[in-house]
């Protein structure tokens, strides 16, 4: 699946933010964090926030807190909010006119479904928590000594 | 809610409900409703009636003989499992799963065959606790893995065992059409 860098940047802020509850993260650190233009992120912080799925305040001790509700956003709304004309269907583009490149788009649209359905079935809240089951079953230092 | 502004789709706070991009088979009816106690236990005879009554309410279709079938099955089995959760008096919940092998090259492991609550007892950790006892009774059967298949349109579903872990196996069902004889 191939998306756009600022959907990619989107997904982690809205992630970023949403593990660190009743905290404001200012921009400079998220764009440290993830080696990004801070200048760009910015720009998608304030398309979150326009969705409401993040605050922002100003001054000293301000920064973006997330502010939706992590157990129902879905990676797939993060996602409909930056893909342009998204969910598209590319293989309808495809003229069925002959029976190979109507099972051809019927194939393409199964990979779909089981995309969007995927998607649409991974909340915020999900992705933070298989996270940290994850840290607490290999912890880092545990991974990084199988490393050495 | 999704519309669009500008060309790009914005989301919309659901203002009844202060629901953030949820679309609307996501919706809870039971959003900042009161709390109930609940109590996980073992099926008996006496609650099958009760288990098909709320069975059929959640999915919307009606399987009395698939649950006379398990009960029946169930007094021979030692794997087969039938959680109910119970408050205030009625059975409010239902949790049905099985430690089995299957016509594929694996070692046995636990399925869940079905899940349901009640929408009155939905967020209130009923149906977690209900899925944690049965896992809980997988592992004393000695396997390591549970396994499901559900609906792909069952969002709702399908994001309350996402949130339990459950991901993508490495099984697909396939299927397929054909004419009968009939």
């Amino acid at each position: 699946m191939k998306l756009q860098q600022s959907t990619r940047y989107a997904i982690a802020a809205v992630i970023e933010l949403a593990s660190r509850p009743n905290e404001q993260v200012r921009a400079q650190e998220l764009a440290e964090t993830y080696r990004i233009s801070q200048n760009h992120l910015v720009r998608i912080l304030y398309a979150l926030t326009k969705a409401n799925i993040v605050s922002s305040a100003r001054g000293p001790g301000g920064g973006f807190m997330f502010c939706g509700s992590a157990k129902r956003l879905t990676l797939y709304d993060i996602i409909s909010l930056f893909e342009a004309n998204w969910p598209n269907e590319e293989h309808r583009n495809l003229r069925a006119d002959n029976e190979l490149t109507q099972e051809l788009s019927r194939v393409l649209h199964e990979v779909d479904r089981i995309t969007w359905a995927t998607l649409r079935s991974v909340t915020v809240q999900t992705i933070i928590n298989n996270a940290r089951r994850a840290s607490a079953t290999h912890p880092k230092s545990k991974i990084l000594s199988q490393l050495s | 809610m999704i519309w669009r502004e500008n060309g790009r789709n914005i989301m919309k706070a659901r203002k009844a409900n202060r629901i953030i991009g949820l679309s609307d088979d996501r919706v809870r009816p039971n959003e900042g409703g009161e709390r109930h106690d609940v109590t996980i236990a073992n099926a008996t005879p006496d609650d099958l009636a009760e288990i098909i009554d709320l069975d059929a309410r959640i999915t919307g279709f009606a399987r009395a003989d698939f649950w006379d079938e398990l009960f029946r099955r169930r007094d021979t089995s030692d794997t087969l499992c039938v959680l109910v959760a119970t408050g205030a008096g009625k059975i409010v919940g239902y949790a049905l799963g099985e430690v089995r092998s299957w016509p594929v090259r694996a070692p046995p492991c636990g399925w869940l065959y079905a899940i349901g609550v009640d929408e009155r007892y939905r967020l209130q950790k009923c149906g977690s606790t209900l899925m944690t006892e049965l896992i809980s009774r997988f592992k004393q059967s000695g396997v390591g893995v549970i396994r499901t298949v559900i609906n792909m349109d069952d969002h709702l579903l399908m994001s309350f065992l996402r949130s339990f872990g459950m991901a993508a196996g490495p099984f697909v069902e396939l299927e397929m059409n054909f004419p009968t004889n009939e």
